[in-house]
């Protein structure tokens, strides 16, 4: 068991002819043996990967044809909404949206679309999904993780790597790890995350990777508090930024001064979460449980 | 991407939102000229994008010619988080009573937009504050729908605003989602309108944020890039879809995303390192955005240092330590270099970079603060 994708998955890539989309749909291939087609408009009916990917005009003829649950979206930024819209009415469960900068606009419209949907949305700007051993929807590195039972659940990218890493380096094996992606919106939210992860049977504890700006780590916190019975540990970045220091304008929300990192670790910790000071600290703080 | 007051006033006047006369100028003269235009008495206002342009006085009454040159010259000698202001809006001055803020932005909790409503003057939604309940209502937005007239009149019985304002704060309010939804906006705020006498609303300051993933489909904001603000090299960033942010040290951080950037600025303050600016990659950074952005830190004359650290999911690692090599190929006396790059190919990177004069390769972050201490202290 793990979440939302196992070795059971379907999984299809839109987009799959872009450079993203073909080097990662290679590298999905290759790890889960599950990737069944990939869409790319007036090219149906061909193959890619050297013969091993079949390509389809539409979702809804993939899907059709090959009982597709997941999608793994590379579209660029401007046709990212409709590429969601188009797995959303093929039937996809599982929407997972690589595609970065999307428009907050569009993000709240797809969101929106989704309400009494039997699908959910990881992402935009998401990492995806992977079940180590088992399956990657999405754009993990996979040669540092190993099958276990620790739920990870993260915002950051080249972070959650970096932890990953650290994580491999000390034996300690992952039941699934979910990207939700940097941006101020996203389908999905460690809330959503922390209940599948509660769920879910092969998962004993659940690490949260954290950053300075906006709300979800504190709403993540209450969530804690009030629903999820399993340890919880977290590692929230960014505790050393002086936002005082600033010299002009800035719009990165790493330096947003009201959801900073001290007041998510310190929300986070009321709710009993046990929190790593770096990135040494978490396996430490794991492996001395 | 935040607007000017006056830009966001020339959207708003364009869509039909009722505004006081106004002129903008870059001088005292210029000020002054604009005033008696507009007849006394005026308000000055610094155009600034940093907040606290009124408590360091850059809001000011006058009431002639006077006046006005006098403390168009005192604006113009503010300065707001080291930036100097640019630009003074002279606008015609309105006795301000029965404040009512009208606003738009996204709530971040449930991914709709929201509209909110208040009586109290002086609130921004900018600043996240928590809103006084009994002065303040809000709506959720379906962004299918739009905002609906129904809700702002709910919101108007509800505040008890007085019945002969509704129909003008209705329209206002819709013409405000009309803004916020063509422009791609992600907040849109009227603070405050003001009604006078005869019972005309007008608004006398307002706010504007562009959705900057938006701007390949709202293309008259491209050129809104105000240069004393986005100082040269955050204009240079931004032309390779980099973000830089300057801060006060001698470092500079280059990073692919935030998350990263937040753990490095972590590290180095542990060790009271100080970062000159932080620099977030491209997502799809090539070659030679990668090289402008290594030339572009090394240039401003606070970095004594560059710390690059990369932790990469694709092949991009080659294209980051190419970009680094060509840099240093046009570079006369480079500056030091530590550069961490880990993650998928990142072997094949590091032997690019290997042997490299001025560049020091390291494994950990632990590793990445020692080699920063030696080679400044150098």
């Amino acid at each position: 068991m793990s979440i939302l994708i196992d070795q059971n998955s379907r999984i299809i890539i839109q987009g799959i002819n872009g450079k993203a989309g073909s080097f990662f749909a290679k590298r999905m291939h290759d790890y889960g043996n599950n990737v069944v087609g990939g869409i790319a408009p007036s090219h149906g009916g061909e193959w890619t990967l050297n013969g091993k990917i079949p390509l389809f005009d539409t979702v809804h003829e993939c899907v059709q044809s090959t009982d597709a649950d997941t999608t793994v979206i590379f579209v660029p930024a401007y046709s990212a909404a409709d590429a969601c819209f188009e797995a959303l009415e093929s039937g996809i469960k599982n929407i997972i949206c690589i595609s970065a900068d999307v428009p907050m606009k569009d993000i709240a419209i797809i969101k929106s679309s989704l309400q009494n949907k039997n699908a959910i949305l990881i992402g935009p700007n998401a990492l995806g999904v992977f079940t180590p051993g088992k399956a990657l929807a999405g754009v993990f590195p996979v040669d540092f993780a190993i099958e276990g039972n620790l739920g990870v659940i993260s915002r950051a990218g080249s972070l959650c790597y970096d932890v990953l890493m650290e994580l491999y380096k000390n034996d300690i094996g992952i039941s699934s790890v979910i990207g939700l992606g940097e941006d101020c919106l996203s389908g999905t939210s460690f809330v959503d995350c922390l209940d599948l992860f509660e769920m879910d049977a092969h998962t004993d504890s659940i690490l949260i990777i954290g950053q300075p700006g906006y709300i979800q780590e504190s709403l993540a916190a209450t969530h804690i508090l009030e629903s999820i019975t399993k340890p919880v540990y977290a590692y929230v970045a960014g505790a050393g930024i002086n936002t005082n220091k600033i010299i002009g304008h800035t719009e990165i929300c790493m330096f947003d001064s009201q959801h900073n990192a001290p007041r998510k670790i310190e929300d986070l910790s009321n709710a009993g979460v046990r929190i790593a000071r770096n990135l040494k600290d978490i396996s430490q703080l794991i492996n001395g449980r | 991407m935040k607007l000017h007051e006056f830009q966001t006033k020339a959207i708003f006047k364009r869509e039909g939102i009722p505004l006081p006369a106004s002129f903008l100028s870059s001088s005292p003269v210029q000020a002054k000229q604009a005033a008696s235009e507009i007849g006394y008495p005026v308000i000055l206002k610094a155009q600034s994008l940093i907040s606290g342009r009124g408590k360091a006085g850059g809001i000011r009454l006058t009431r002639n010619d006077a006046e006005t040159e006098s403390a168009a010259g005192d604006i113009f000698n503010i300065k707001l988080k080291g930036i100097s202001i640019q630009q003074i809006l002279v606008e015609k001055a309105i006795k301000v009573e029965n404040e009512l803020f009208i606003g738009i932005r996204y709530d971040t909790t449930s991914g709709d937009p929201s509209f909110v409503l208040s009586v109290e003057g002086g609130i921004s939604l900018e600043d996240n504050a928590p809103l006084s309940s009994s002065n303040s209502f809000i709506q959720t937005i379906n962004p299918l729908l739009g905002l609906q007239a129904f809700q702002v009149r709910q919101a108007c019985a509800n505040l008890k605003i007085a019945p002969y304002k509704w129909k003008i704060i209705e329209q206002t309010a819709l013409k405000l989602w009309h803004v916020f939804n063509n422009y791609d906006a992600t907040l849109a705020e009227i603070n405050s309108m003001v009604f006078n006498e005869e019972g005309h609303a007008v608004v006398i300051d307002c706010k504007l944020v562009i959705d900057d993933n938006a701007l390949f489909r709202q293309r008259e904001f491209a050129g809104f890039l105000d240069p004393a603000i986005t100082s040269f090299a955050q204009a240079e960033a931004r032309k390779f879809g980099h973000k830089l942010v300057r801060l006060d040290g001698n470092i500079a951080v280059i990073s692919n995303s935030q998350g990263l950037a937040s753990a490095t600025l972590d590290e180095l303050a542990q060790h009271g390192l100080n970062p000159a600016l932080v620099l977030i990659l491209d997502h799809n950074a090539t070659v030679s955005s990668i090289s402008a952005a290594c030339q572009l830190v090394q240039e401003d004359p606070s970095v004594e240092t560059v710390f690059l650290n990369i932790v990469s999911n694709m092949d991009d690692c080659c294209s980051i330590a190419q970009g680094i090599i060509r840099t240093h190929q046009n570079t006369l006396s480079p500056i030091p270099f530590v550069v961490r790059l880990k993650g998928s190919h990142c072997v094949e990177a590091n032997k690019i970079l290997t042997g490299q004069e001025n560049l020091s390769l390291i494994e950990t972050l632990d590793d990445a603060v020692q080699k920063l201490k030696e080679v400044l202290e150098e």
